[in-house]
């Protein structure tokens, strides 16, 4: 059996989201955007500030689980914007769903929020990131939501 | 249907962008940085980590080039997926002929991936692929690093946790069976 993919944490961001702008019913499920604020991130090799001004784009299916679809940029420390891309989602049991949709304060390890995200760094000190592949997962919070991104080793 | 509803009190856009200025957090005004909120506070390493687990490998057997040559964003070539195998605890199947795996190689040496293609499982269940990664050249004296996330398409019902979990595979060509590529998944937990 091949030894399991390790994974490195990269950085943890802290992002405030805002009230979330509902297109509502479409063919195939129930599809709002939720807009993103103010928010940092920091890890060993990375820290600076979230770009605010993108969307959370999500595609709640008739099964219940959430599609995310994030486009966003960040601005490093020292004055570099990266565009940050991330697809993924967030199930869990009903029950447990519909406490963190009413903004209760939920466990993290009490449903599953992961996503794939890639970054779009300029030719210089950051242009790692162009070279791996990255995860996240995440905690949902009523107005924030803090991600931690892993390199794919 | 669950979707997110949030307290009334929770503040808008244009709140968020008032504060933001008050604070003297990020302005940007005509693509300029007029303005920059302190560093980052440090944010501890997490409490939790994910991991991976193994779950199954496909063998998928290429054959040929079609190469469709230069771009403004990179040389792009499709290889043609002929066939293979899945194999693992509790799923066995096999590639079904006619996928291809088209590739952009970069104007810095790396690979973009994007193969696609169908199972079928032992049970005669079709699952759809999208494998999507990247390919990193060595360098000296290292291996390549092939990784993907392969996304399926299953039907409702037994093979549907295929479509509820991300997914991460290495792979490489074979070097005992030519012609074959393995291509081991991973389920992110």
């Amino acid at each position: 059996m091949p030894d399991p993919i390790r994974l490195e944490w990269l950085m943890t961001a802290e992002v405030q989201v805002l009230r979330p702008v509902q297109v509502g019913q479409i063919p195939s499920g129930f599809h709002q955007g939720v807009p993103i604020g103010e928010g940092s991130f920091a890890g060993p090799r990375l820290r600076g500030t979230v770009i605010p001004g993108s969307y959370d784009w999500q595609l709640v299916q008739p099964d219940g689980l959430a599609r995310l679809d994030v486009s966003g940029a960040m601005l490093t420390h020292d004055g570099v914007t990266i565009r940050v891309s991330s697809k993924g989602m967030r199930h869990g049991p009903p029950a447990v769903m519909a406490r963190l949709n009413a903004g209760e304060v939920v466990p993290p390890d009490q449903y599953y929020m992961r996503a794939l995200a890639r970054f779009d760094a300029p030719v210089g000190p950051y242009d790692w990131l162009n070279k791996a592949l990255f995860v996240s997962w995440g905690e949902r919070y009523a107005s924030k939501v803090v991600i931690h991104y892993y390199r794919v080793l | 249907m669950q979707h997110e509803e949030f307290p009334s009190e929770t503040p808008g856009p244009a709140d968020a962008g008032r504060r933001a200025l008050m604070q003297g957090g990020l302005v940007v005004a005509g693509g300029f940085i007029v303005g920059c909120s302190a560093a980052a506070e440090s944010l501890a390493p997490p409490a939790h980590n994910p991991t991976t687990e193994y779950a199954f490998t496909i063998f998928a057997t290429i054959e040929g080039v079609l190469a469709v040559g230069d771009t403004a964003t990179g040389q792009i070539r499709a290889i043609p997926i002929t066939g293979g195998e899945v194999k693992g605890e509790g799923i066995g199947g096999r590639v079904i002929p006619g996928g291809a795996d088209w590739q952009r190689t970069r104007s810095d040496g790396v690979t973009e991936i994007e193969a696609t293609y169908a199972l079928e499982l032992s049970d005669k269940t079709l699952v759809k692929v999208i494998n999507r990664g990247i390919i990193v050249p060595p360098e000296t004296g290292t291996t390549a690093y092939f990784r993907t996330a392969i996304e399926f398409a299953a039907p409702n019902g037994k093979w549907q946790w295929l479509n509820e979990a991300i997914f991460l595979c290495t792979a490489g060509l074979m070097q005992d069976r030519p012609g074959t590529v393995q291509v081991d998944v991973f389920k992110l937990v």
